[in-house]
């Protein structure tokens, strides 16, 4: 009935379609989503939080007692570790400031030298290596030679030493 | 700067009192592997992943493995789906409330598929004697901690004790001292740190990838016995090894606990604070 | 010269360092949190059940003693690897208190040695300090502040009090705060308040659950609910002082003053000499029954009855002072009416410790007090039209 009624052409085509879709009453049509859509809704269901969260931790009084006693021991713990650091790290300074007052009087040829700011900038050598959790298949690199022209400038007078 | 005549210097300590300046080297290997946890620190460790594990959303296992494939399957027979929940049934330590085959209540456990095969599993030994060593299925296991020269105590191995700072001292007269250097008997002046540098070249050979934190003294040490005030020179030893020029010369390389029982404790307590911790 | 005289130094310190080492180790204390001979057992957990569940696991059979619904208490599990890090945790914090005592001991020696009052202040505030520091981290005191009525605390112990303290700065102080600022009763009666108490107020004979708690600073009372004298909790949270009297003052600073066409402050309650201190801070009926020669009352209780369209509220502002020294103040010498509370403060040498306020309107119950006190009826105040035109 509809079908007549509408003009025939390429355009009609996909209105017919729509007007059958939006009559055809109590007919499931198994709907399939094509693999595309079907990825992206993987990957959102993998990042969503719908289903996934766990319950949340509700301590008895007892184990709430534990948790905050232990979280007490880790503060105490921690502010101890960084007193004594803080109180080290105070000594240090102390013990330089104090050298370099020493050497001030009793030496200022030196004292200018050890004041003495380097003309290039020191960096951290390269070799330095960052502690990890295990150690390498070699530890400790042996086999060290330095290059020769630091031996030449170093000892003008035994350049063949090495 | 540096061309400035010792003469001058040497008038002024001509008279017997002022004491002879000279730089003592504070050599460090610093820590190759991490620090050692404290049992505390370790057990805390311990108790906050136990709660991060609890408190973690539910593995989306759909996602990476696709269901039917063979490794999905493999995956199955490792993780064992929970009890489910069953309204007949009574559950005396709490109902089962299972979200994508995971127990809410409870931290949830995932076994992977292994590429190798564990010890004791059969065909353990025949795997590790064929795989070799750039094979990517190969099981990963992180060498020891412990080193060959802790287990011999090898007080002499730059390898011993990789978590903590070691510090070269070196025996004089029956006495561990760090190795302390004068200035001998040349026209020009040197700076302190120049002068331990080369000192230790001197004693230790020139094998030593050497790295000087500053050109300041970290410490004056007043040595009343032999009229000197010793410098201390702060340094690390990056590579290399300190191979004794003289034969007689005896060195260690010790940590702050065990430097505490060999050096005089005088001596010690002057300078403990210079040695690291860690 | 100076080489030698620092070596000296160096070496006297290494010997002073060596022997503080020596002579700590002597008097050590050991597992302080678990002895009693020389601490209160207020500091203990009282039910023995929870007490074996803080300390040991939590049997998972039997579950946690606190949850009382026995499927809740079955469906109970703990977190995992938390008794271990409790065990270690309490190990570290224990030796920390242990410290504490030991340190508290040699401050006990120099108490008993002391002989100036100055001192023996100072020496007993840094040993309430130590002990508050001692006892902070003792799960069992944890336990009985989080989980115990405050009033069942015991107040004589002052990590209890630092606890209460906390716990009254964080809310009851503020309201109070709020209340005195934006009521006007500061700077209307004293000038400022440096709040060192917590003053509570209630009025006990009334049965209406209403009006029988603890009022809110700032509440609007009925004048029936206000008949009886209050009832004042003092609560200190500094050690009190053996002898520390104070005293406690209601006054209405809107009594209207017709011939000046403004308010007057009136009196309306006087206390002095009262002991209090930390644990026996109340000052309620049987206070006042003990009180036969008028030892404490200077001005008996008379309500705030406000007369009918007297001003918008009445403040009941109620002071509580430290006392430097006893007084001698007599209802012949103080006239209650145009009380001036700020000389009053000033020349008695009162030092304000806390506040309290609440406010009253005229309302039915006020004609039939007026009567019980053998007050003259209530005036009515109207509306009194000026002279000037109502329009402009």
């Amino acid at each position: 009935m509809f079908k007549s009624m509408i003009p025939n052409g390429n355009h009609s085509h996909i209105i017919t379609n729509t007007i059958f879709k939006t009559f055809s009453r109590g007919k499931r049509t198994a709907t399939t989503i094509n693999a595309a859509t079907q990825k992206i809704v993987n990957q959102l269901s993998a990042l969503s939080a719908s289903r996934k969260q766990p319950k949340l931790i509700r301590l008895c009084q007892e184990d709430l007692i534990k948790h905050r006693t232990i979280v007490n021991a880790w503060k105490v713990f921690k502010r101890q570790r960084e007193q004594k650091r803080t109180a080290q790290l105070k000594k240090q300074y102390e013990s330089i400031v104090n050298a370099m007052e020493d050497l001030k009087t009793s030496s200022p040829e030196l004292f200018e030298l050890a004041s003495e700011k380097p003309k290039k900038a020191v960096l951290f050598p390269l070799e330095m290596r960052t502690p990890t959790d295990y150690p390498a298949n070699t530890p400790w690199i042996y086999n060290y030679s330095p290059p020769a022209k630091f031996i030449k400038a170093k000892k003008p007078t035994t350049p063949e030493s090495s | 700067m540096v061309g400035v005549l010792r003469r001058s210097i040497v008038r002024a300590y001509s008279s017997q009192t002022s004491p002879i300046i000279s730089s003592s080297l504070l050599l460090s290997r610093n820590p190759i592997i991490t620090a050692d946890l404290n049992p505390f620190e370790a057990q805390y460790y311990k108790y906050q992943s136990e709660l991060w594990r609890r408190l973690m959303w539910t593995f989306p296992k759909w996602f990476y493995f696709r269901e039917g494939t063979l490794a999905e399957q493999r995956f199955r027979q490792l993780n064992k789906d929970p009890v489910s929940y069953n309204p007949d049934i009574e559950y005396p330590q709490g109902k089962p409330e299972i979200r994508h085959r995971r127990d809410r209540r409870f931290k949830q456990v995932i076994n992977l598929p292994k590429t190798y095969k564990q010890v004791g599993e059969e065909g353990h030994e025949e795997e590790s004697l064929t795989k070799s060593h750039d094979d990517l299925a190969r099981q990963i296991i992180p060498n020891s901690r412990v080193t060959k020269a802790d287990e011999s105590n090898d007080l002499t191995s730059l390898e011993r004790k990789l978590s903590r700072t070691l510090y070269l001292v070196i025996n004089q007269n029956n006495n561990w001292v760090l190795p302390n250097f004068v200035e001998s008997s040349t026209e020009e002046i040197k700076a302190l740190h120049t002068l331990a540098e080369d000192g230790l070249y001197k004693i230790g050979g020139e094998k030593i990838n050497y790295f000087n934190v500053s050109n300041t003294p970290c410490h004056l040490r007043i040595n009343e016995v032999e009229n000197k005030k010793e410098f201390i020179i702060k340094s690390h030893i990056l590579s290399g090894e300190f191979i004794p020029q003289d034969e007689s010369l005896q060195y260690l390389w010790l940590t702050k606990e065990e430097l505490k029982g060999k050096l005089d404790p005088q001596y010690y307590y002057e300078i403990s604070h210079l040695f690291s911790d860690v | 010269m100076s080489q030698s005289l620092r070596s000296t130094r160096v070496t006297s310190l290494l010997k002073n360092f060596k022997r503080l080492e020596s002579s700590s180790s002597k008097t050590q204390i050991k597992d302080a949190w678990t002895d009693f001979n020389f601490r209160p057992t207020s500091l203990k957990i009282d039910n023995d059940d929870i007490k074996k569940g803080v300390f040991d696991k939590i049997n998972e059979q039997q579950g946690p003693h606190s949850i009382e619904n026995y499927t809740q208490k079955l469906s109970y599990h703990s977190p995992n690897e938390i008794d271990e890090t409790f065990k270690q945790a309490y190990e570290i914090l224990q030796h920390e208190a242990n410290i504490k005592y030991t340190h508290v001991k040699g401050m006990e020696k120099k108490l008993s040695e002391s002989n100036s009052t100055e001192s023996t202040i100072s020496i007993q505030n840094r040993i309430d300090q130590l002990l508050t520091e001692a006892e902070l981290y003792n799960p069992e005191v944890l336990y009985n502040v989080e989980f115990n009525k405050p009033e069942s605390l015991d107040k004589s112990h002052p990590v209890y009090r630092h606890y209460l303290k906390q716990k009254w700065e964080k809310y009851d102080l503020m309201i109070t705060m709020q209340r005195l600022e934006q009521l006007g009763v500061i700077p209307d009666t004293l000038p400022t308040l440096n709040p060192k108490a917590d003053v509570k107020v209630k009025f006990p004979h009334n049965s209406e659950s209403q009006f029988s708690n603890w009022i809110v600073p700032g509440e609007v009372l009925p004048a029936f609910a206000v008949e009886q004298p209050p009832t004042v909790q003092i609560q200190e949270f500094e050690t009190v002082n053996p002898n520390q009297l104070y005293t406690v003052i209601v006054v209405n600073p809107d009594s209207p003053d017709l011939s000046t066409n403004s308010f007057s402050t009136t009196l309306h309650y006087g206390l002095q000499n009262i002991p209090l201190n930390n644990v026996n801070n109340i000052i309620d009926c049987q206070t006042l029954l003990n009180d036969v020669e008028d030892k404490f009352t200077f001005k008996s209780y008379v309500p705030l009855l406000p007369e009918k369209n007297a001003g918008k509220y009445q403040r009941a502002c109620l002071w509580v002072f430290r006392q430097s020294e006893p007084l001698q103040l007599s209802s012949s010498t103080i006239s209650s009416e145009k009380f001036d509370i700020r000389q009053f403060v000033a020349s008695n040498n009162l030092n304000p410790i806390g506040a309290h306020v609440w406010r009253q309107v005229f309302d039915r119950s006020v004609p039939e007090i007026r009567q019980k006190y053998g007050l003259p009826k209530g005036r009515v105040f109207h509306r009194v039209r000026g002279t000037d035109p109502i329009i402009e």
